[in-house]
């Protein structure tokens, strides 16, 4: 035989060992193979090999699809309907896909301390911490991702409904006069005369945020981040993949090289817009800083609030990253967090400002997170590994950091007087930073995520043990509680680049008020926080573990005089999905059904006594569901869903009873 | 204004694949183009194209083979379309935006070799083998998914479980050899600074992680 031969034996003996996977050989075949692996070890084991692979790839985990691509593909075949109607003479109907716009949830629209509110309606979409191509779970305020079917709203503005509709292939930003059929009657956005703002036509889903007054938008579709004018030449469509950002950026400032963190204390509140509150039990409102006579960097120069007359990339090649990108107070800036489209990199924050041609990048570590707004000032999370002053028992005990990258360059450790044992990975870690003067101060305590009410006295954050999702590419909450503070117990200090790791200090970690919200301790690892524009309640939502939306949705008040949370008794406990909001005194929230669908309730908060009244509001589907209208009832148990979702809710509230106080 | 009739049937067949398989038609194209907002445009585009060639569809029975023939060559055009075109991000901030050392460190771990094999095969090979493990297409149906004989279609998938077999080895010869360099780092510096890290409380273990 020669070695062709034998050559040509040992491939037929691998073809023949692949087709038996798939299925059943002949029974010549299946003899002729079974002698040969007798004899031949090499194709023994290669079909072994075979048959390991094929239960590898079975055991891959099936990734989950993002939640919008029935309301993305339902908007493409809506288009196909549509150019089909055209061209056959005729016109096709609107209809709705079985799923369009049916999930749909309030986000709170507006930063802290917005004048006007604006509340926004928003598909549930993706993952808390992924890449928001529509914003999902960390909707920002006046946030919505835009599905298909014929309505989605997107904010209510003084009374306007805004809303996202499909049309010609693109989408149109429409605003009208919101509807009620009575005062306890369920609502819906409104769509007698109304009037369009703003078309867009991207290839790709389209997400919204909403400026406080809605005289523009942040939208964000196809890697760009586009401001757009809303309420101007509305009949022309912006088409968001063409648009790409200016060669030139005149107004931008040049980004420095090492940007984040920057140094010296925050600016004087009064002189940056910072908000203030009353003095509380003597403390001011100001955390304590520690001052560190270091060179100011050269500040922005201070420049009139402009919106851009005609729409603008302000980032091309990103995507949007955990929060979607939200306007500042006064409108003026808009910051987020996004990471280029081609992962190359991780996530990063940018502001832009009115007038600017471009987002500036403001850190440069590649896994910070936008936070949220603090006045004019922007809240960062980052992750850091503190200076260690304990030896770990053992490296190689720590598993989560041994697998995943340093997320930022350790500063050189620097003993502190009191032993702290090192973490088993990095922490997070939060600043704030002045996009006008670009200084920074990191917030002492580790904390992810941290919102600050409208008055700036109060703040709720996340603190715990973080770890690497692969998947994602991110850090995320693995194992931790979300905590109430008074912001003036905090202590900031001035950081210079590199420096957050050794501002953080472990020592403070765990303090705050602890609020009991998830199933147990240590269990919150997705949650939202809205607060109502005085600060005084605040509703807490927390997904259910495995899930990107469900979860519970409790309502607190906050005791102004103690400076605590009343979490002894609750406004109201209720499954909702991932986004509540608070339009003035309204809570919102959307309670889901076992077939994915959600009705939207918008509860007032009352004053003093708390004794709202559910109010049901449909979501924009045709077809609400009778029986989601509730009962009257004079006073309503608010700790309950409301009527009409007792089989919704009854598998719920025997499982989280606990939380329903 | 009223709908057609058939053109009303269509859509609900469309609405329902969607229903049925654009979780499988998802992960598929995600094995494909490793980029998950990529997939879900892709899979969107799927469900689209096929609603508009619904009438090339013979036999309603065979549509999931048919729904992955379509996704199949909508993956196969983005990747070719990428390698056409080499998207770089026109911004300021282009240059900032380089993976650091630290992100492609986080690369190689985080993804497992399994993930990093299948990468590494020719598109039409891990085209087949997605579809016959994964997605669990007969033969037949993998055939008429690939648009070839059903001959063929074997053909390829033993090429592709070879391609995988031996790229999958490479991976963890690799894996191994990167392990074996960075306890050998880890090691010697362990050595040389043993006595220095026992007395100084072991700030530099803090500082090197």
């Amino acid at each position: 035989m020669t070695t062709f031969d034998r050559s040509a034996i040992h491939e037929r003996a691998r073809a023949l060992a692949s087709e038996a996977i798939d299925e059943a050989l002949s029974p010549e075949d299946a003899a002729w193979l079974a002698a040969h692996l007798r004899i031949c070890r090499e194709c023994k084991a290669v079909a072994a090999e075979y048959r390991a692979i094929r239960r590898e790839l079975r055991g891959l985990r099936t990734p989950e699809p993002p939640r919008d691509l029935w309301a993305r593909t339902a908007a493409g075949l809506d288009a196909v309907d549509a150019q089909r109607s055209r061209s056959s003479g005729a016109r096709t109907a609107g209809r709705r896909g079985f799923l369009a716009g049916n999930r749909l949830a309030f986000a709170r629209a507006g930063a802290a301390g917005l004048a006007a509110t604006v509340v926004a309606l928003a598909a549930l979409t993706g993952g808390f911490w992924g890449d928001a191509s529509a914003p999902a779970a960390s909707a920002s305020p006046g946030t919505s991702g835009i599905p298909g079917g014929n309505q989605n709203p997107v904010a209510v503005v003084g009374g306007n409904g805004y809303w996202v509709a499909p049309s010609d292939g693109g989408y149109q930003i429409t605003t009208g006069s919101a509807e009620c059929q009575d005062a306890t009657g369920p609502c819906a956005v409104g769509n007698g005369g109304s009037v369009v703002m703003a078309s867009v036509v991207s290839s790709s889903s389209v997400s919204v945020s909403v400026a406080p007054d809605a005289s523009q938008a942040a939208v964000w579709a196809s890697g760009k981040i586009v401001i757009l004018p809303l309420g101007g030449d509305a009949t022309e469509p912006v088409s968001i993949d063409l648009l790409t950002p200016r060669a030139t950026a005149t107004a931008a400032p040049t980004p420095t090289a090492t940007p984040t963190p920057t140094a010296t204390p925050i600016p004087d509140s009064s002189a940056s817009g910072e908000p203030t509150a009353e003095s509380t039990a003597g403390s001011t409102n100001e955390p304590t800083v520690t001052p560190e006579p270091t060179p100011r960097p050269t500040p922005v120069p201070t420049r009139p609030p402009e919106v851009a007359p005609e729409p603008v990339a302000i980032l091309d090649g990103y995507r949007i990253v955990g929060r979607a990108p939200e306007f500042s107070a006064d409108g003026e800036w808009v910051a987020f967090s996004a990471r280029p489209i081609d992962q190359t990199a991780g996530a990063d924050v940018f502001v832009w400002r009115a007038g600017w041609d471009l987002a500036e990048r403001i850190t440069d570590s590649h896994t910070a997170l936008f936070s949220g707004w603090l006045g004019t000032r922007v809240l960062i999370s980052d992750f850091v590994i503190p200076p260690a002053v304990e030896p770990p028992p053992d490296l190689e005990a720590s598993p989560s950091t041994d697998a995943s990258p340093t997320p930022t360059s350790p500063p050189t450790p620097t003993p502190t007087p009191t032993p702290t044992p090192t973490p088993a990975g990095p922490v997070p870690a939060s600043f704030v930073y002045d996009p006008v003067s670009r200084l920074s101060s990191a917030i002492r305590r580790p904390m992810l995520l941290p919102s600050v009410d409208p008055t700036g006295k109060y703040l709720i954050y996340w603190s715990g043990r973080v770890a690497f999702n692969s998947e994602s590419g991110l850090w995320e909450a693995e194992q931790g509680d979300l905590y109430f503070e008074s912001w003036s117990r905090l202590s900031l200090q001035p950081v210079e680049p590199g420096q957050l790791a050794a501002a953080v200090s472990l020592d403070s970690q765990g303090a705050g008020q602890l609020l009991p919200l998830g199933l147990g301790p240590g269990t919150v690892q997705r949650w939202i926080v809205r607060w109502d524009a005085q600060g005084r309640n605040v509703a807490l939502w927390v997904g259910d573990p495995g899930s990107t939306e469900s979860g519970r949705v409790t309502l607190f008040r906050v005791d102004q005089a103690a400076g605590r949370l009343e979490t002894e008794s609750v406004l109201l406990s209720a499954a909702a999905l991932s986004n509540v909001a608070f339009d003035e005194s309204s809570l919102v929230y959307t309670m889901p059904d076992k077939d994915g669908r959600g009705q939207t309730y918008i509860v007032p908060i009352p004053e003093p006594s708390p004794t709202p009244t559910p109010t049901p509001m449909p979501t924009p589907t045709p077809t609400p569901t009778p029986s989601a209208s509730p009962s009257p009832s004079p006073k309503p148990d608010l700790t309950t869903a409301p009527p009409g979702r007792a089989a919704a809710q009854s598998a719920r509230a025997a499982r989280q009873s606990p939380r329903t106080a | 204004m009223s709908v057609a009739p058939a053109a009303t049937a269509d859509r609900a067949f469309v609405e329902e694949l969607f229903a049925r398989h654009h979780g499988e038609i998802f992960a598929y194209l995600l094995r494909m183009v490793r980029d998950s907002d990529m997939a879900a445009d892709l899979a969107q585009d799927t469900f689209i194209k096929a609603y508009k060639a619904i009438d090339t569809l013979e036999d309603r029975a065979k549509a999931r083979a048919w729904l992955y023939q379509i996704a199949h060559r909508v993956a196969l055009d983005d990747i070719r379309h990428r390698r056409l075109v080499r998207f770089l991000p026109i911004t300021t901030e282009a240059h900032g935006a380089a993976p650091s050392a630290e992100h492609l460190a986080m690369e190689m771990r985080l993804s497992g070799p399994m993930a990093r094999a299948l990468a590494r095969i020719p598109e039409r090979q891990r085209a087949a083998l997605l579809m016959a493990e994964v997605g669990d297409l007969t033969g037949l149906e993998l055939a008429s998914a690939l648009s070839v004989s059903h001959v063929a279609a074997r053909a390829l998938l033993t090429r592709a479980r070879e391609s995988l077999r031996q790229a999958l080895a490479d991976e963890k010869r690799q894996e191994k050899e990167r392990e074996a360099a960075i306890d050998a780092a880890f090691e010697t510096k362990t050595r040389s600074s043993g006595p220095r890290s026992r007395a100084g409380a072991g700030n530099s273990k803090g500082t090197d992680r």
